[in-house]
Order: structure tokens, then C-alpha cells, then sequence
């Protein structure tokens, strides 16, 4: 047993197929993330807006609006980055012209009489993010509206209120009263989802140990698979061995590719690298049964079954939310739906069991996810064990 | 034709790859593109919608009325006062912002603000969309601003009343419409998308296919077979390399007219010039992918290692050509990387034809034409090599057709 | 005691039948040749033994036991060199080796003295650290012997283990398994090449179409098909009553002339070359030259098998 153990991972690690696929492939793919992220995430998420904004007149409400917009415009964590235009055709303009550029114009403000009113930009892409900033920019006016409706009801009611400097000082100075606080244990960037939907999509693609392994295990797939399967070692014994071997290749390879990406990427993946390695073990099984299963199926050759399992894990992570945005929406939009579509998904699972560690203080959810993942496993073995268990054939 | 005929066969007994590459992925990238939701157009601005949830610990009336501020901003979600159902919600983004109410709030906030002291906190949590998060809470800060500044001024007020003019002060919101642009997003854009993220379709797909051909019908003894017949050397190759085209032009094929059927209201939108382009760029796109698969087969490697590195590529070329993320939010050093590969200057090429007018100016045609000759130079570069390395390979030992010729020598 | 024995063996697959109640039965010490055209059912056979292929019918016994998949004991007593090359193309020689001598031997300094046993057997001792794919035809064919028979097996099946080796190799494998049977080793040796079988083994078997056609020592094998040896002679101008008449002789089974050669296959008979000479001297005519080649297995094969094609 320990000797088909040693020369199943000798030969393993030196399959160049292999290794491209459980090494190589989360390495280079994560470096491209770590590059394309890394500096995303330095530059700070909130960058002013920039809006035109038509020079009010110097009517009181019209300064008062100015005043306004020029402490929207102040200081390091200003929200707006505002242009004064003197007219609303040139406001138009500006942002039309700007539109669809990385760094258009939101939209442009003109105050109509005591009210602001504001041009969204329409959308330029299949994107929310136009929505979100065009949100913010209605939000930073409603709050204009809101305050000025505020001080009339006030002056209405009595002239003298605004005399009073504290309800004076009050008007232009915000409560800010709520605390960002983490109930969770790390605090996740939108990046993290890439990460852990790509190890997911990573960890599957280690099947290929699993394939490998089982086609040149099987009498019927290979001479090699014959020659082996008359040898005097105990049938049970070569399997248990052989998938051994595949899982701790397929293991190692994906734990190297968490540190990398842990310590060398600084990804976040929160305070437990136990159970991250729990996780790393979990889905190096079910990457090996998955591999195994597919090793079943009779008929296909040896790259066939390569592109079969290729095109499950490419499937299996675009409901993971790996391919981008939209997807990350679809897949949350599915699992919302229809729960057991997740259940079901081996890199939607992984990536889940990832993000439990990072949320919750509490080891439930990732025990679950791993028990799920174990299930999935055992259910995958169990596919795969007739074809396995198997020693005489009909025709080899 | 005998070796083009043998070269199709031999493509159909491997035909799992173009079908999981060429047929599954296009799908995927059929739906990807679906679920895309463009900004609004026209009309009315509507606000953004997200979840909010308030734990209200205090039930006072300032309290409850921070829900209703939010009303207009998003919907209120029940989440129960635990730790975990807070974990649970902004793990699961069940919510974009969870606001904590503590007990007594209400007094106290009441009491701080006419003792001239600043009010007492809540804790909030924000779900991964942190931009939404900062959005309701900008929404919280405007409705106890309000209500600041009414206890100021009526310090007799109670809080009932307090709340109800506070209310009814952030109920008066700003005016706001859309304003139409001309690069107003269209459904251009979704069949933009998909021609996008087809890179990693074709690039994956049409690799791994020409990466097959190429590891069949190169493994030494049957080219050296097919060598030593009467069919001239030429020949021989052109036949082979005729096969190899018209599979990748299969591949450019059915992922265009896929594209052309999903999205039947893009492609009206769209200007005959503007589709007869986007077909060209993508042509022009999958020869880059053929002459990887060449190189592929001339390195002899073999299917598995076509299959890694096809895929691996792909993803690459298309990550970094903007397929996953758009690119316009990327660092400029990762720009100037991204130029460095194809799919950037396959996208430049799609993005200027989806908006190609019906009779475009002879420049508008150039610039596109100067992305497809950047994306022609890649592919003949690859070819280049490729055939650098075909001629290096004679040279060694295993080209001989007898691996161990090195070894027999040593004996 | 029978260290093989086969007992009405059917293997059917689909409608074809490539065993059809076939026997056999090799006793301790033998080198059994097994031979047959292409697709008679050698391999199948050897399959079953090994069971690796189901059967339909039919008892096999190894060592006097009755074999199953599980019998782990009685795959210890047994070697194999399948006829193709089956090795890891990612192992070294020596761990290939290794490999699948622990398949037998658990015991890792046992093993470590049969694996060089092994690698000296075939002569690899050059090429230890080289890959599979580093290797002649020649060497690898050594390989897959060594790999086959390092755990020292009582039985060993050898299935065309030349084909594809140069005569130097090809006479070092046929001199180490006789080596090996002089160490007390059973061998089943399957092969095309004739003067092989006829070389090495003891006892032979030729089987087509699933079936045993005959069985029996080279000698017994070549009464049994009534071949004598053949003729040549050079005769000049020889008249063809005296082909006739040397055709005609109770011996001779035909006589044909060229011009210059006349060339006669015999029936087996004591005074072949006697009985021609007599009747050309009749004719007055004395053979310049006179060659005799006793009968070899390759002819009793195709008497046996016919001389159609095969498909």
C-alpha cells in the first residue's frame, strides 16, 4: 500500500499535465488576480464625483446652495468634484461629452429657484455602478432639499430660531452618529469573492489528479491499469492508496496555492489557517472524487474525460460568481431562488466554506459546508466505486 | 485531400473539446451576458434599491422613524437581535446595511443634543457592497441631522413631534432625471459583452481543438509516415493546415452566430458596417488561438498540455482583456500589462464596431482596422515562432523517430 | 501436481467465440510454449488465468487451488510480462521496477535485492536512472521483462516478450528465462517466433480459434503431422518423367524443378534422401549439390493452422 502510495505521487508529480493543472494553473491564475487587484484596492474605494454644477445666482438661496456645493468640494474625503459652468446648456454639454469616458461626469446640478434638480447621466454600460453614483449624487441634493425645507419650516414657524448659533451650527453640520462596526470576523473586499470562487474553480481542476490516477488504476482503461490490477497487492488496498496519493498531491498543490496567495497576496482569508486548511483538505477530496467519478464513465478516452471535467468545473464556477460581477449577481440571484443549486456545487461550497471562516466567530456554518462537501464526496465515490472495485472485465 | 479528410476525422472522434469548449462556453458566455442590467435610460432617476435592516433595541419614536427615512432608499428586511443572524445576513448579503438601535437611543439622543454634547452612537454593519452600505448610512446622517437641529429649535418639542417634522423635512427630496448622452448604453452593449467574453471561449476553445490535431497527427511516426509518401511535403501541410482553419473558422462561426441569435434586439439596434466589423474582429481574434495551437504542436505537446495551457491562457487573455472586470477600473500599470495581450485590442476593435454607424467615416474604419492588424501581428508573431521551433525540433534527436537514438548511441 | 490447469474454458465475446471449452494443463519445471495465429486466443486465455477477464464457463486452477480475483496468495506465486509495454512513463527504470515488484514483496529490503537481481537479469544496470521513454525498443522490452519477473515467481507467463528486439537482446531474454526455468521457474512462453519455441521450450501448444489443435514436445508435434524434411538438389537439365517418377515416390509429397533446382518436401520416412536419389540415378542423373533441412516448427505450425491469411 505505502508502496503504490509513493510511486502513485512520484509519477503524479512528474506528469507535467498534471502538475500544470493543480500548480501552475491557481498559481499564474491568482498571480493575475493579485496584479489586477492589488492596486484596486490601494487606490481606496471612493473617488469624488465629478459633477457640473450652473452658477447660482446671488439670490440668498442661491448662496446659501453655493456654499453648499463648495463644502460637497472641500477637503481630502470630498464627495464632489465639481465644475462651475455658467449655464445649463453648457452644463449639458460638458456632461454629454464627457460621457462614456473612465472618469465622465455623474451628471450636472442647476438650482430652479430654492430647488435643486439634477441630470443623471444615463448609463453608459452594462453596469450598476452608473446607478450607484448617480444615487449618491441625488442623495448629497435630497439632503440639500431636505435641509433647506428644514430651515423654511424653521423660519416659518419663528424668524429668530436661526439666531440661535447652535441651531445654526447644527444645520451644516451632520450627525454622524453610526459606527461602522465588524460583526463578522474579517471584514471582505469585493476581491475576496474573485479569490475564493477562483480557488474553488482551482481546487476542481485537480480532479485531473484524480482522473489520472484512477484510468491508469482500472484493468480496462490501460495495459499499465492491467498489469497492475494482476499484481498480488490487494485490490481495496491500491485504490485506497491510489486516491490517497492523488488527494495529497492535489492537497499540497492547493494548500501552496493558499499560502501563496495568503501570505505572498495578502489575501484575507481571516484568522483561522486551520480551518482553512480544513477546507483546502475538503476540497482536494472532492476534486479527486469528482476526478474519480468522471473516470467512470466508459466509452470516452482519457482527454475526453479531461475536457468533461473541464467543462463541469468550468460550469460549476461561473455559479460560484468567478467570472465577474454579473455572475456573482447571478449566482446570489440563483441561490436566493433555488438553495439546493448551491448544494450541489462543489466550487459554489468551496467558496462558501472559505467565506464562512472569514464571517462567522462560530464553526457551524463551515462545518456544515465541509460536512456538505464530504457528502458530495462520499456520493461521487460511490459513483465512481462499481467501475473501481472492479477486477475482471468482460473485454479489456 | 486525404489528410484534410483525416485531420476533420480525427477532430470528430475528439469532438468533447469543441463541445465543451466551443458549444458549452459560448452558452455560458450567452447567459453571462443576459444577466448584465444596464443604468437607467430615461425617464425619472430612480435612486438605488438595496436591503436594510434596523434592530430596533430602543423602539422609540426617533427609532422607528429611521426605517421610514430608509423607505425611500431600500426595503426593510427582518433580522433577528443575535450575533449570528447579524453574521448571517451580511456574510449572505441578505442585507447592505444593518443598523443597531441600542436601548434608551431615543432619550438619549434627545437629551445629548439639547445638553449640547454629541449624540450617543449605533453600530452598523455594512454587507460586501460597501458602497451601499455608506449610501443608506449617508441617508441615517441626514434624518438625525434633521432631527437635531428641530430638538434645537423647539427644545420643548417632544420626540414624537420631533420625528414627524424630521420626517417630513427628508421627505422633500431633489428633482432628478436622466440626461440622454450618445454613448447611452445600449443593447449593443450586451452583444458587446458576449463578443468579450467569448476571448475566453475562442482562445480556450480553438487552442485545445488545433492543440489536438496538431498532437495526433504530429506524433513522430505518422509524420514521418505521411513525409515519406508521394503526396508532396507542401501539400501534406496545407492540407493540414486547411483543416486546422477550417475548424477555427467553425469555432469563429457558430460563437458569432450564437451571439447574432441570443440577441436579436443588439443586432437591430446595430449597423450592417458595425456586425460586418465585430465578425472581422473576432476573425481576426481567433488566429491568434490557431497559432498558439500551432506552436502547441510543433513544441509536441501533448492533448493534456494543449488543454492546460489553452484554458490557462484564455482566462488570462480574457481577464486581462476586460471580460471579468472592466478594465476602466483597473491601475494603469495594469492597463499597460493588458496592452500587452490580445484581448485588449480585441475589445478596442469590438467596443468602436458595436457603435459603427451605417455609413461610417473611411477614419472610423481605419482605427478599427489598426486594432484587427495589432491583433494579426500577435498571431503572426506566434505563428513565427512556431515555425522557429518546427524547425529547431528536425534538428533533434526525437525527430529522428527513434527516441532513443541518444541512448543506443551511449550503449 | 499441475502448476496450470484450464478446464473447458468458454469466453465468449458478443457472438464471437474466443475460447471454446479450451484445456491445458502445465506441470511444475516446464517451459510450455503456447502458440497460435493472431487472434487464436492466446492472450484471452492468459487473461482468464489472471482474471482479468470474465468467462462464461470453465475452471482454472494455479498451483492445484482454484483462482479467483482475491486469490492474493496465488498472484504472489505469479509473474507476467504482458505483451505491451506496460511501465510508468514517469518512473525511472529502477522505480519502475520497484514499483511492481511491490506489488508482491512488501518488505522493502527484500524487495531491494530482487530489484537489482532484476536490473543485472536484463542487463539495465547502465540505465537505472533513465525514463521509459529514454530507452531502445530493446531496452524497454528488458524493462517490462524486469518488471515482470523481479519478485522471483514461481510462474511466469511471457507474452510475445520479443517482438520488436534486435538479435542480441532478443538472445540474452530467450538464455535469461531459460536460466530462470533452470532455477526451478514455470514458464509460459507465447510467441510468433518459431525457432524460439523450438529453442526454449519443453512442450508446446497450438491453439486456434479458441481451441487446442495440438500439444505435444517439438519432436512429437512433427511425427504428429507426418512432415519429413526437405530436399534440394541441383540437377541439370532433369526430364520430367523423372520429376514424375520422384514425385510419384510414397515419400515425397511434392517435387518441383526449376531448370536447375529440384526441390522435394517429404513425408517423415527413414531413407527420404535415399529413396530420391535411387530413382534419379535410374535416370542417370547425378545431383551436383544435395541439401537436407529437417523438417522446423514454423512448418508444422502452418500444416497445422493452414496457410490462409489471417484476419
Amino acid at each position: 500500500m505505502w508502496n503504490t502510495f509513493k510511486y502513485t505521487l512520484l509519477w503524479l508529480v512528474r506528469s507535467p499535465g498534471i502538475l500544470v493543472w493543480s500548480l501552475l494553473f491557481p498559481l499564474v491564475l491568482s498571480t493575475v488576480f493579485m496584479l489586477m487587484f492589488g492596486p484596486l484596492e490601494e487606490m481606496g474605494q471612493l473617488e469624488p464625483l465629478r459633477v457640473a454644477v450652473v452658477q447660482p445666482n446671488d439670490t440668498p438661496e442661491g448662496e446659501a446652495f453655493e456654499s453648499f456645493i463648495d463644502a460637497m468640494d472641500e477637503g481630502d474625503d470630498r464627495l464632489l468634484d465639481v465644475t462651475m459652468v455658467a449655464s445649463e446648456d453648457e452644463a449639458a454639454r460638458l456632461v454629454r461629452d464627457s460621457a462614456g469616458e473612465d472618469d465622465g461626469y455623474v451628471g450636472y446640478v442647476v438650482l430652479d429657484g430654492a430647488q435643486p434638480r439634477v441630470s443623471v447621466a444615463a448609463g453608459s454600460s452594462l453596469s450598476d455602478t452608473d446607478d450607484l453614483n448617480g444615487s449618491v449624487l441625488v442623495l448629497i441634493m435630497d439632503e440639500y432639499t431636505s435641509r433647506a425645507s428644514l430651515v423654511r419650516d424653521l423660519i416659518e414657524r419663528d424668524p429668530a430660531v436661526l439666531a440661535d448659533p447652535t441651531v445654526m451650527a447644527s444645520l451644516f453640520e451632520p450627525v454622524r452618529a453610526t459606527v461602522q462596526v465588524q460583526v463578522t470576523e474579517g471584514q471582505p473586499k469585493e476581491s475576496t469573492r474573485f479569490y475564493y470562487a477562483m480557488l474553488g474553480m482551482t481546487a476542481l481542476f485537480g480532479g485531473n489528479a484524480g482522473l489520472a490516477a484512477c484510468v491508469r488504476l482500472k484493468g480496462n482503461s490501460s495495459a499499465l491499469g492491467a498489469r497492475r490490477s494482476i499484481g498480488a497487492t490487494s485490490h481495496r488496498a491500491a485504490i485506497a492508496a491510489t486516491l490517497l496519493a492523488s488527494w495529497a498531491l492535489s492537497f499540497c498543490c492547493l494548500a501552496i496555492t493558499y499560502a501563496y496567495m495568503r501570505y505572498v497576496g495578502g489575501v484575507d482569508f481571516g484568522p483561522n489557517d486551520a480551518a482553512c486548511l480544513a477546507v483546502v483538505a475538503a476540497a482536494s477530496l472532492v476534486a479527486i472524487s469528482l476526478g474519480c467519478a468522471i473516470s467512470a464513465i466508459p466509452h470516452v478516452p482519457e482527454e475526453g474525460k479531461n475536457g468533461i471535467l473541464t467543462g463541469i468545473v468550468c460550469f460549476a464556477s461561473l455559479f460560484a460568481g468567478l467570472y465577474g460581477q454579473p455572475t456573482m449577481e447571478l449566482a446570489d440571484t440563483i441561490a436566493a431562488a433555488f438553495p439546493p443549486a448551491t448544494w450541489v456545487n462543489p466550487a459554489a461550497q468551496i467558496s462558501q466554506a472559505f467565506y464562512s471562516i472569514m464571517y462567522y466567530d462560530t464553526a457551524a456554518p463551515l462545518l456544515e459546508h465541509l460536512a456538505i462537501l464530504a457528502a458530495m464526496a462520499v456520493v461521487l465515490f460511490l459513483l465512481s466505486a462499481r467501475s473501481l472495485r472492479r477486477q475482471r472485465y468482460a473485454s479489456i | 485531400m486525404q489528410a484534410f479528410k483525416c485531420a476533420l476525422r480525427v477532430m470528430r472522434a475528439h469532438i468533447v473539446f469543441p463541445l465543451v469548449y466551443i458549444v458549452g462556453l459560448s452558452f455560458m458566455g450567452v447567459f453571462m451576458a443576459m444577466s448584465l442590467v444596464a443604468g437607467q435610460q430615461s425617464g425619472e432617476f430612480e435612486p438605488a434599491h438595496g436591503e436594510f435592516a434596523i434592530v430596533d433595541r430602543d423602539d422609540s419614536a426617533l427609532s422607528g422613524g429611521i426605517a421610514d427615512a430608509l423607505g425611500e432608499q431600500g426595503d426593510a428586511v427582518d433580522i433577528a437581535d443575535s450575533r449570528e443572524a447579524f453574521q448571517d445576513a451580511v456574510a449572505k448579503g441578505t442585507v447592505d446595511y444593518l443598523l443597531v438601535v441600542p436601548e434608551g437611543y431615543g432619550e438619549a439622543f434627545m437629551d445629548a443634543v439639547r445638553a449640547g454634547e454629541e449624540p450617543p452612537t449605533m453600530d452598523t454593519m455594512f454587507s460586501y457592497y460597501s458602497m451601499a452600505g455608506a449610501y443608506f448610512d449617508e441617508a441615517v446622517s441626514s434624518y438625525l441631522s434633521a432631527a437635531r437641529s428641530l430638538a434645537l429649535a423647539q427644545p420643548d418639542a417632544g420626540q414624537d413631534a420631533v420625528v414627524a417634522e424630521a420626517l417630513d423635512a427628508v421627505g422633500h427630496r431633489a428633482q432628478a432625471s436622466i440626461l440622454q448622452t450618445e454613448t447611452n448604453a445600449s443593447e449593443a452593449d450586451r452583444f458587446a459583452f458576449y463578443l468579450t467574453w467569448s476571448t475566453y471561449t475562442l482562445f480556450a476553445g480553438v487552442t485545445v481543438c488545433i492543440g489536438v490535431l496538431t498532437a495526433t497527427l504530429g506524433r513522430t511516426e505518422l509524420r514521418r509516415r505521411a513525409l515519406i509518401s508521394p503526396m508532396p511535403f507542401l501539400s501534406y501541410n496545407l492540407q493540414v493546415g486547411l483543416a486546422c482553419l477550417i475548424v477555427t473558422l467553425t469555432a469563429w462561426a457558430w460563437s458569432f452566430a450564437i451571439g447574432l441569435v441570443a440577441f436579436p434586439t443588439a443586432i437591430a439596434e446595430m449597423t450592417l458596417p458595425g456586425i460586418v466589423w465585430c465578425a472581422l474582429s473576432v476573425l481576426a481574434f481567433c488566429m491568434i488561438p490557431l497559432g498558439i495551437g500551432f506552436l502547441l504542436g510543433q513544441c509536441g505537446a501533448s492533448i493534456a498540455v494543449s488543454n492546460a495551457v489553452g484554458n490557462i491562457c484564455g482566462m488570462v487573455v480574457s481577464f486581462l482583456g476586460g471580460a471579468w472586470v472592466p478594465l476602466s477600473i483597473m491601475s494603469p500599470e495594469i492597463i499597460s500589462v493588458a496592452q500587452c495581450l490580445p484581448g485588449y485590442w480585441y475589445n478596442e476593435a469590438v467596443q468602436l464596431s458595436v457603435r459603427l454607424g451605417s455609413a461610417p467615416s473611411s477614419e472610423a474604419v481605419m482605427l478599427i482596422a489598426q486594432q484587427l492588424g495589432v491583433l494579426l501581428l500577435f498571431a503572426a508573431a506566434i505563428f513565427a515562432a512556431g515555425l522557429v521551433v518546427s524547425r529547431l525540433r528536425t534538428q533533434t534527436a526525437e525527430a529522428g523517430g527513434n527516441a532513443a537514438a541518444e541512448a543506443a548511441l551511449t550503449v | 501436481m499441475d502448476v496450470v490447469s484450464v478446464k473447458n474454458l468458454v469466453k465468449r465475446y458478443g457472438n464471437t467465440i474466443a475460447l471454446d471449452h479450451f484445456n491445458m494443463s502445465i506441470a511444475q519445471g516446464e517451459v510450455f510454449g503456447l502458440l497460435g495465429p493472431n487472434g487464436s486466443g492466446k492472450t484471452t486465455a492468459i487473461n482468464c488465468i489472471f482474471q482479468l477477464l470474465t468467462y462464461d464457463k470453465g475452471e482454472i486452477e494455479l498451483f492445484g487451488q482454484p483462482m479467483s480475483p482475491t486469490r492474493y496468495d496465488l498472484k504472489r506465486r505469479i509473474g507476467i510480462v504482458p505483451q505491451n509495454v506496460a511501465v510508468f512513463e514517469e518512473l525511472t527504470v529502477r522505480e519502475n521496477i520497484d514499483y511492481f515488484c511491490g506489488l508482491y514483496i512488501e518488505d522493502a529490503k527484500q524487495r531491494r535485492t530482487c530489484v537489482e537481481d532484476a536490473i543485472g537479469f536484463v542487463g539495465l544496470e547502465d540505465y537505472v536512472k533513465h525514463r521509459p521513454r529514454k530507452l531502445s525498443g530493446g531496452l524497454l522490452r528488458r524493462l517490462n521483462i524486469a518488471c515482470g519477473i523481479a519478485h522471483k515467481p514461481e510462474l511466469a507467463f511471457f507474452d510475445e516478450p520479443t517482438v520488436a528486439v534486435d538479435p542480441q537482446s532478443r538472445a540474452s531474454i530467450l538464455e535469461g528465462i531459460q536460466r530462470m526455468n533452470a532455477e526451478g521457474m514455470t514458464v509460459v512462453y507465447t510467441s510468433h517466433y518459431m525457432e524460439e519455441v523450438e529453442d526454449i521450450c519443453s512442450r508446446i501448444m497450438i491453439m486456434d480459434k479458441g481451441r487446442t489443435l495440438a500439444i505435444g514436445t517439438n519432436a512429437q508435434l512433427k511425427v504428429m503431422t507426418g512432415i519429413g524434411e526437405r530436399i534440394e538438389m541441383d540437377v541439370l537439365s532433369l526430364p520430367e518423367a523423372a520429376r514424375a517418377k520422384v514425385q510419384g515416390l510414397e515419400c515425397v509429397q511434392s517435387a518441383e524443378y526449376d531448370g536447375r533446382v529440384l526441390r522435394i518436401v517429404c513425408s517423415s520416412g527413414q531413407h527420404n534422401v535415399a529413396d530420391v536419389l535411387g530413382v534419379l540415378r535410374t535416370f542417370d542423373m547425378q545431383p551436383g549439390r544435395i541439401w537436407a533441412e529437417p523438417p522446423t516448427l514454423n512448418d508444422v505450425f502452418l500444416e497445422i493452422t493452414g496457410r490462409d491469411l489471417r484476419d
